[in-house]
């Protein structure tokens, strides 16, 4: 008797599951392939984790329904024809029920009014204003822009550092010009000269021609933001062995373990880096030891920053009781403070700049790269770097 | 006395395949009425599309190449037509429907006054320099900000609208590329069957002989050459007012080199071997994204594998077939 109830019992959980259980595709677009592709594996990387917690904890609860949560990834080669394919793959095809990425300022451009129109939810990591613009109110940003923490940053650098006469080199495309606009007016804001910038294209791998032209100007500090990972260590690399003794500065856009693997610890000392984070904190150093466990190599910043966005969308799901209502789900995006990612706590800002508030903030720190890791040397608000 | 030609086609023959054509034109006209329709979902629908447009690229290189020239600038003179079509449409407030037409025109007009200086070079010496045009071309939709907004592209480019009716949506806009590409097919088709035709016909299989034929060999040249630039504009700004995004990535070397890969891929010897390119390598990369970090060389194993067994292409199929059925 008591085992016949016990049976009875256990089919109808399982029919009860089978009833209520469901799927939720979650979508990605980003360049996992190229030289940008470290940050494309770090968003993948954190959609991975977020799905796998949720799905080891039997699914996301949302409006009396369970969600096990799939992911459809898709390589935008870091071209806006390609993100727009892929994106419309995944909201008409995958039927996803939103979006991590695209990375960069045209594949962000291209896709938009196709997610607007779509009512897709983004978390991306484009630079371009786009990305909170009020007309798209659909698109969440995981990464500070340049917009954001140049000023700050640069000051300390100008102030603390003694940076006179700046010398940058940044892709020739979109990301490249933005970033050239902000990285120089900021420079020329604190008082320095910023005059000495070179273009490349993407995918070139011998910068001596342009860095002579770049040295020969004087410079005492280089910039080396706007740069992919890889990109960038060649760059350090390249500028040591030309001789160059002055600073080498990161504004921003992790790249930190990526350049060091590329122009070694020695070329690299010394190295002045934008942190995404405090990457002290022990929340941090769990995600990371987590990321290197499941996918070896180094763990680019962004991973963790995108882990924290993508869990803040479900945390509005579950809120707003539907995984299809963007509108209900971006009112409840918006009430949600004081969130504690693995990489601090998250605040939403943006409305100084952009009119919205849709931008992710972490506070963010300055390094110095010692004995081939970097070292805090400055913490950052919005405002200030000290 | 008159000389009779037995091979030369008479008027009832020639008035029957012409009524074929015409019927072949009807049926696809009835087929396509349904495809939106009949597609899984939307994003079937957008890659058909993209096919469609790429078929215009393609039948318009196709054009270039039948009097013996091969261009790699061809994706500059789509973006030409794009940047054109979505200024003059957002600065000027002119229609899309018209944006499209002057900016073909326009198109045509600016590749006919380079072609009249680079035609003269013949080979190697012609592809080198329709590289550098195309460079140019980037570097100017880089650099001229004040016109193109530079590298961030222009964004929200209207969607064609005739008679009150938008083709911005994805099963809309398949009727326009479609009406598009059956207008472009026709056209080079009828191109083809010209005395123009067959003066690039001549031209292509030997430029030398055909001048000593008295066939002025420069003006052709030029003139398929404006005529192809023309119609990649014409695809370009489709391409522009569907997307409503257009940046110097958009059309880029790249898409020059995808385009002369459909050309071969399908078959140059015709120009039914530019549509079928286009309609067997656009959806492809597609159908592969699946397999992720193997997608490029499965794509390229499938292109060595057709042009192998198929050096003529894909067009030469049936041909291939026969002598595989005839070897048995």
């Amino acid at each position: 008797m008591k085992l016949s109830a016990l049976a009875f019992g256990a089919s109808a959980l399982a029919m009860a599951s089978a009833a209520s259980a469901d799927t939720m595709t979650v979508g990605l677009v980003g360049p996992l392939s190229g030289g940008a592709a470290a940050w494309g594996s770090a968003m993948k990387a954190a959609i991975e984790f977020a799905a796998e917690d949720i799905n080891a904890a039997g699914g996301l609860e949302v409006g009396g329904k369970t969600y096990t949560i799939d992911i459809a990834a898709y390589d935008s080669h870091y071209n806006p024809n390609d993100a727009l394919t892929a994106v419309n793959r995944l909201v008409f095809e995958d039927e996803a029920a939103f979006i991590v990425g695209p990375l960069g300022s045209a594949p962000l451009a291209a896709l938009v009014p196709t997610t607007t129109e779509n009512k897709k939810i983004t978390i991306t990591a484009g630079f371009t204003p786009v990305a909170a613009a009020p007309e798209y109110p659909y698109s969440f940003r995981a990464v500070l822009p340049t917009e954001v923490y140049a000023k700050p940053q640069i000051n300390w650098v100008v102030k603390s550092l003694g940076a006179e006469k700046i010398g940058s080199l940044f892709p020739n495309d979109e990301t490249g010009q933005a970033m050239s606009n902000d990285i120089s007016s900021a420079y020329e804001a604190a008082g320095a000269d910023a005059s000495a910038v070179e273009f490349y294209e993407r995918g070139r791998v011998d910068f001596v021609p342009l860095l002579t032209r770049l040295l020969a100007q004087g410079i005492d500090t280089f910039e080396l933001d706007g740069s992919p990972p890889q990109t960038a260590g060649l760059l350090v690399r390249q500028l040591r062995e030309l001789g160059f003794e002055g600073n080498i500065v990161r504004t921003g856009g992790d790249a930190t373990n990526d350049i060091l693997a590329v122009a070694g610890p020695d070329a690299s000392e010394g190295l002045y880096v934008h942190m995404e984070f405090d990457g002290g904190l022990d929340s941090v150093q769990d995600y990371q030891a987590r990321y290197i466990e499941a996918y070896g190599g180094t763990m680019n910043a962004f991973s963790p920053l995108f882990y924290s966005n993508i869990n803040m969308v479900f945390e509005a799901m579950k809120a707003a009781g539907t995984i299809s209502d963007a509108d209900a789900i971006v009112a409840e995006m918006a009430k949600i403070s004081g969130y504690e990612g693995p990489a601090g706590e998250v605040s939403w800002i943006g409305e100084d700049f952009w009119g919205t508030k849709r931008q992710q903030f972490v506070p963010y720190a300055i390094g110095k790269v010692t004995g081939g890791k970097p070292e805090v040397v400055a913490t950052c608000t919005v405002d200030a770097c000290e | 006395m008159t000389i009779l030609n037995e091979n030369a086609p008479d008027a009832e023959n020639v008035g029957r395949s012409v009524w074929f054509r015409i019927a072949l034109i009807a049926v696809a006209c009835a087929v396509a009425a349904f495809i939106p329709g009949l597609l899984p979902n939307l994003f079937y629908v957008h890659i058909v599309n993209l096919t469609l447009l790429s078929g215009i690229f393609a039948l318009s290189l196709w054009v270039i190449y039948s009097v013996g020239q091969l261009s790699l600038c061809h994706a500059a003179f789509a973006g030409l037509g794009a940047y054109i079509s979505a200024i003059i449409s957002m600065r000027l407030n002119i229609p899309p429907a018209l944006s499209l037409v002057l900016s073909t025109l326009a198109t045509a007009a600016l590749a006919a006054a380079l072609g009249a200086v680079i035609l003269r070079l013949r080979g190697v010496y012609f592809v080198l320099v329709t590289f550098l045009f195309g460079q140019m071309f980037t570097l100017l939709a880089l650099n001229w900000a004040g016109m193109t907004n530079g590298a961030n592209g222009l964004i929200g480019i209207k969607a064609v609208t005739l008679f009150g009716i938008s083709f911005g949506p994805r099963p809309m806009f398949f009727y326009l590329a479609f009406a598009m590409f059956l207008m472009v097919l026709v056209f080079v088709w009828a191109l083809n069957r010209s005395t123009f035709g067959r003066a690039f016909n001549s031209i292509e299989q030997n430029i030398n002989l055909a001048e000593t034929c008295g066939i002025d060999t420069a003006r052709y040249q030029v003139i398929a050459f404006a005529i192809g630039s023309g119609i990649a504009g014409l695809g370009g700004a489709l391409m522009a007012h569907y997307i409503r995004f257009i940046s110097p990535d958009t059309f880029t070397f790249h898409n020059s080199v995808a385009y002369i890969t459909m050309l071969v891929v399908g078959g140059r010897s015709l120009f039914w071997g530019a549509v079928l390119g286009a309609a067997f390598l656009t959806p492809l990369p597609e159908f592969l994204r699946d397999f992720e970090g193997l997608q490029h060389i499965i794509y390229g194993a499938i292109m060595i594998v057709v042009l192998r067994v198929m050096p003529g292409g894909l067009i030469s199929l049936p041909r291939t077939l026969a002598r595989i059925g005839g070897a048995k």
